[in-house]
């Protein structure tokens, strides 16, 4: 398993007088047994935690992310990393919203890994990350592919607690995304919002008052057929998106003022793309619905 | 070295290198340097066509978020980045930063008016420029960022910094203003009212570059990247990009 990073922490020891921040550390590996995906190791440490929800009519099997600390602040620590072994077909969910608290003192960093194998069909489907008032948050996100490897992603990010009313004013935001095959960079992206979050948003170019974004990525061989396919699964959503391909890869992305808009616009795209392109259900997992 | 022998020509006088530093970035980054800058719009077509951008205003602060918060803001970090592992005769760290190049573009149009400069961009200054230091510029390294190939170039050509970041963040907002007057349309004077309000977050931009680092690339241009991806399948273009 050459592509697999080091599962052993890549983040320094906290000082310890430092006041004490959660950590965590999940190592996910499916592997594939005859036809079924099954869990070949599921190691947890700290705060990151991971269950197994049951869903047959899904197509494969998922693990479902869990923060105990119940959300994220300024020098937590969570680092993740799910391999999806050779021809397996599994995904990745959140219990929850993750929920990004005011930082009283630098960033939350979340890193997370995935590994996706040869013949695999991947998905990481999180649920929402929520940055309140005041939240700090780092994110790298590295995905290592095989050259036959698929990855269905998507990370929707929601700027403020909406629901109440809160206009975000001093959000910071590092998130990068690093797209690898066979260990060559094939894309990267870094999204970097900084204060005064309002006024930024608000400008054309940049927010035109977006308050909600999520990135869809389909890595795949098969990328440059599958474009036509993600735009026609991108008529009549509740969310305008758009799409563009670069080398293998499909890029989509929406922006829109409502959270839960988005929410249904990447039911119905994800669970279309499932079908068409992993000849699938159209079934993401229950935890979207609950 | 052919370019030297022309400057010490010049009157017997060795020209200042302040002089020779502006003259070449004059040359390169002005829109008759044959990379083909006036047909890309930057998703700006895109912007016009649904009235996001509709006058000199709106033209003027598209531009601007681009040039603090958006691509533009990455290809002087780029161009800096580039310049330093040249400086340095660092070929790992510019193979580091050519690959970081090629790969950050949000959509296919935005890596096409880029890599297609930079190709274009390196065969003019092969055939009309050439110095020592540019061959970093063609090895088999995949495809060539824009403000990479004007990084390695200039550091080739032992210009400073700070000016080719100015000239060349110029030459990104004077390329759009030109597409925003034939796109809207506007009158030439308004375009260059429009260029003249830029002129401050180019320097801002430039100032800054010049000091950062690649650990410092980001963007927050949402709703550009969103309009780039959007002008692939508008129905009628005018602008490659």
């Amino acid at each position: 398993m050459a592509l697999r990073p080091d599962p052993t922490p890549t983040v320094p020891q906290v000082p310890t007088a430092r006041l004490q921040r959660s950590q965590g550390r999940l190592d996910v590996v499916w592997k594939r047994r005859g036809a079924a995906t099954v869990l070949a190791r599921l190691f947890q440490e700290g705060a990151f935690k991971a269950r197994l929800p049951r869903d047959v009519e899904r197509g494969g099997p998922d693990v479902a992310l869990i923060n105990l600390a119940g959300g994220l602040t300024g020098g937590d620590r969570m680092h993740g990393c799910i391999t999806f072994q050779a021809g397996t077909v599994a995904g990745a969910t959140t219990q929850a919203a993750e929920k990004v608290y005011k930082s009283a003192g630098g960033a939350a960093e979340v890193v997370t890994d995935l590994v996706v194998e040869d013949g695999a069909w991947a998905e990481w489907l999180p649920q929402e990350t929520i940055l309140f008032e005041g939240a700090a948050l780092d994110r790298r996100t590295t995905l290592h592919l095989a050259p036959q490897a698929r990855l269905l992603f998507v990370e929707p990010l929601v700027f403020g607690r909406l629901a109440m009313g809160e206009v975000p004013t001093a959000l910071r935001l590092v998130d990068r995304i690093e797209l690898r095959r066979e260990g060559a960079l094939v894309w990267l992206d870094v999204t970097r919002l900084e204060p005064p979050t309002t006024p930024l948003l608000a400008r054309p170019a940049l927010g035109h008052g977006l308050r909600a974004l999520a990135t869809i990525l389909y890595a795949a061989p098969d990328a440059a057929e599958a474009l036509p396919v993600i735009r026609e699964a991108l008529e009549g959503l509740p969310l305008p998106g758009a799409a563009t391909r670069l080398d293998g890869l499909v890029v989509v992305r929406f922006h829109g003022a409502d959270p839960l808009a988005l929410r249904r616009s990447l039911v119905t795209l994800l669970a279309r793309m499932r079908v068409a392109l992993g000849g699938l259900p159209p079934r993401l997992p229950r935890l979207w619905h609950s | 070295m052919v370019t030297n022998m022309a400057v010490t020509s010049m009157g017997g006088t060795a020209m200042a290198m302040a002089e020779r530093a502006l003259f070449r970035l004059m040359a390169w980054l002005s829109p008759s340097f044959p990379v083909g800058a006036y047909t890309y719009s930057h998703g700006l077509e895109t912007a016009v066509e649904d009235g996001l951008v509709t006058d000199r205003a709106t033209l003027t602060a598209w531009i601007d978020d681009l040039l603090r918060f958006g691509s533009a803001r990455n290809d002087a970090l780029l161009l800096t980045a580039a310049w330093q592992a040249t400086c340095a005769e660092d070929k790992a760290r510019l193979h580091a930063v050519r690959e970081i190049g090629a790969a950050l573009h949000a959509t296919a149009e935005l890596k096409l008016e880029s890599t297609q400069q930079g190709a274009a961009f390196r065969e003019a200054i092969r055939k009309s420029w050439p110095a020592p230091g540019i061959e970093h510029l063609s090895d088999e390294a995949g495809p060539l960022a824009y403000p990479v190939a004007v990084g390695v170039t200039a550091a080739a050509h032992f210009l400073p910094l700070r000016p080719v970041l100015h000239a060349y963040l110029h030459a990104f907002a004077a390329n759009l203003v030109s597409a925003g007057v034939r796109l809207i349309p506007l009158g030439q004077s308004d375009g260059q009212r429009a260029l003249a309000d830029l002129e401050a977050a180019v320097a801002t931009t430039a100032e800054w570059a010049e000091e950062g680092s690649l650990d410092d690339l980001g963007a927050c241009s949402f709703t550009a990247d969103l309009c780039s991806m959007r002008h692939e399948t508008q129905y009628t273009r005018l602008f490659r990009s």
